[in-house]
């Protein structure tokens, strides 16, 4: 245990180091996020009804972004990461040392939730600037961090699943920046399922992503529901419960042919 | 090395790297559609694409599939400049591209010439099956006027783009510099929200750029108002590119003058 506690320190310290303040690293990554989340949320201010409450206004855009930034965080934190370690050649290491991947992802994800924290600063603090500041009222805080905890559950899923592909067959970083970008567009991340026409609708509740937004966003928002709750809190847990259980057999899966057929190359 | 081998060379280079990573050339295509899906859904959330059609005059699908396809095809039009000289350097090539005797003002001017062919490709991927499912057979006109006045927005884009490729690659830690430099232009470009939206200030440093005419020329293209104001945009956006012609060479022999005093770092 104490030796876990060693590596998830030293690779903590090695990250927050490199990412955070080698080279002004907070302050630029900081910089150029905020200015992504402005291109992309300007133009939502031009679907608002000129009569309807800014603030209720810039908490749906906050919410939107918050949950696009937890994607964000999986597909580029934690699944790239093992793109990352092939390209950098430190994967052969990790697996000759025989630590495994926990202590890793255990000392970047205080990481990630940082950056994701801070994002979120930036994109409260842009939302202020250019419309107001959003009205952010949790109704419902046990509602709120079990949608919380569903989605970063559903989010180490996926992460597993698209590691796992990078390990065994090399994925590109053209395809991961389609994948960083379509689901939460396609699962119901950044609207609410209410509104979304029928079939994407559908498609969205086949998924174990449209669940954790769709709580996140009820206990933040009071949005209506296409379930009740109940029967959104029942699905979503057993499909995110499932599904990443399903996602740490396939990583497995994908982890031994590594070993028993060697390492791939990963395309740029 | 004449013009013409600076073009082949720049071409050979071009579409070597696009046919050797056709997932990249394949999500070159599909991200105005991704832009436009993201900008549309996250306005769902917030409002209603009537209330925007009303405000704008534009249908929105087609005006966030313009603007994603006119910001991707700036961007790619003026990336191999702004990033040329780290790849150069990543790979270990900088220093024989600052030893050889060629003109780089010349090479920084031809290296958006193949990626302005990919952008016609483009134009018709993006817009055409939604310009032709709103406008009809007209729709095909349209999109040629549109695509033309991206690739002229592209070249106008040119003197400014090797002014800022100069400038920030002088100073240390460039491609963090770069990563905000994009964005900043992207949002002043006025395509994804238009500038007679913007704040004064915003506004006027949107004035200094010389394709953000041109994306307004595009916008009025969209709501019908092809006038003497069309016009007077792209004498502007070609002005603007005149003026900023002898900033930019300083600006790259400057860089030039730093890396052979300096010598170049190989990463």
């Amino acid at each position: 245990m104490l030796k876990l506690a060693r590596r998830v320190l030293a690779v903590l310290k090695a990250y927050v180091l490199s990412d955070l303040v080698r080279s002004r690293g907070l302050f630029y990554g900081l910089m150029g996020i905020s200015l992504w989340i402005l291109l992309f949320t300007l133009p939502v201010t031009l679907f608002a009804d000129p009569g309807s409450d800014p603030g209720f206004l810039s908490a749906q855009v906050f919410t939107g972004i918050m949950v696009f930034l937890f994607y964000s965080a999986a597909t580029w934190d934690w699944a790239a990461e093992i793109r990352w370690m092939i390209n950098d050649g430190r994967l052969e290491y990790y697996i000759a040392s025989g630590s495994g991947f926990l202590p890793h992802y255990l000392g970047i994800m205080p990481i990630s939730f940082t950056w994701v924290s801070l994002s979120l600063g930036a994109t409260y603090f842009l939302l202020s600037l250019v419309l107001t500041p959003p009205v952010l009222v949790i109704r419902d805080w046990i509602l709120f961090f079990y949608g919380l905890v569903l989605l970063v559950v559903t989010l180490l899923g996926y992460a597993l699943i698209l590691g796992g592909t990078i390990l065994s067959a090399g994925a590109s970083g053209a395809i991961i920046e389609f994948l960083g970008f379509i689901l939460p567009v396609a699962t119901g991340g950044l609207t609410p399922l209410a509104r979304l026409p029928r079939q994407l609708r559908i498609f969205a509740l086949t998924t174990p992503f449209s669940y954790p937004a769709e709580l996140l966003r009820h206990s933040l928002l009071g949005t209506p529901l296409v379930l009740n709750v109940g029967e959104i809190i029942l699905y979503g847990g057993v499909y995110s419960l499932v599904f990443f259980m399903l996602s740490t057999l396939y990583f497995k899966y994908q982890l031994r042919k590594v070993l028993r057929e060697g390492m791939r190359l990963t395309a740029r | 090395m004449s013009i013409f081998d600076l073009v082949r060379a720049e071409y050979t280079l071009a579409y070597a790297e696009i046919m050797r990573r056709k997932s990249e050339l394949v999500l070159i295509l599909l991200y105005p559609y991704l832009f436009t899906g993201f900008v549309l859904l996250l306005g769902y959330s917030a409002g209603s694409l009537e209330i925007f059609e009303t405000r704008i005059g534009v249908n929105p699908a087609i005006f966030m599939a313009t603007a994603s396809f006119t910001v991707m095809s700036l961007m790619i039009g003026i990336d191999d400049m702004l990033w040329r000289p780290l790849w150069d350097m990543w790979i270990g090539t900088l220093p024989y591209l600052i030893a050889s005797p060629v003109n780089k003002f010349r090479l920084f001017v031809i290296m958006p010439l193949p990626r302005a062919t990919l952008i016609v490709l483009l134009g018709f991927t993006s817009l055409l099956p939604l310009y032709t499912l709103q406008y009809g057979i007209s729709g095909l006109n349209l999109v040629l006027l549109v695509t033309v006045l991206v690739v002229i927005g592209v070249f106008t884009m040119v003197p400014l783009g090797v002014l800022l490729a100069g400038l920030i690659h002088s100073i240390g830690e460039s491609w963090r510099v770069l990563s905000i430099a994009r964005p900043i232009i992207m949002v002043l470009l006025g395509a994804y929200y238009p500038r007679f939206y913007m704040p004064l200030v915003a506004r006027l440093l949107s004035y200094t750029i010389p394709p953000s005419h041109i994306v307004e020329s595009v916008q009025r293209v969209l709501l019908g108002l092809v006038d003497q104001w069309f016009l007077v945009l792209i004498a502007a956006s070609i002005f603007l590119t005149v003026l900023y012609a002898p900033a930019s060479r300083a600006s790259l022999k400057f860089w030039e003058k730093k890396k052979v005093s300096e010598g170049v770092k190989i990463s």
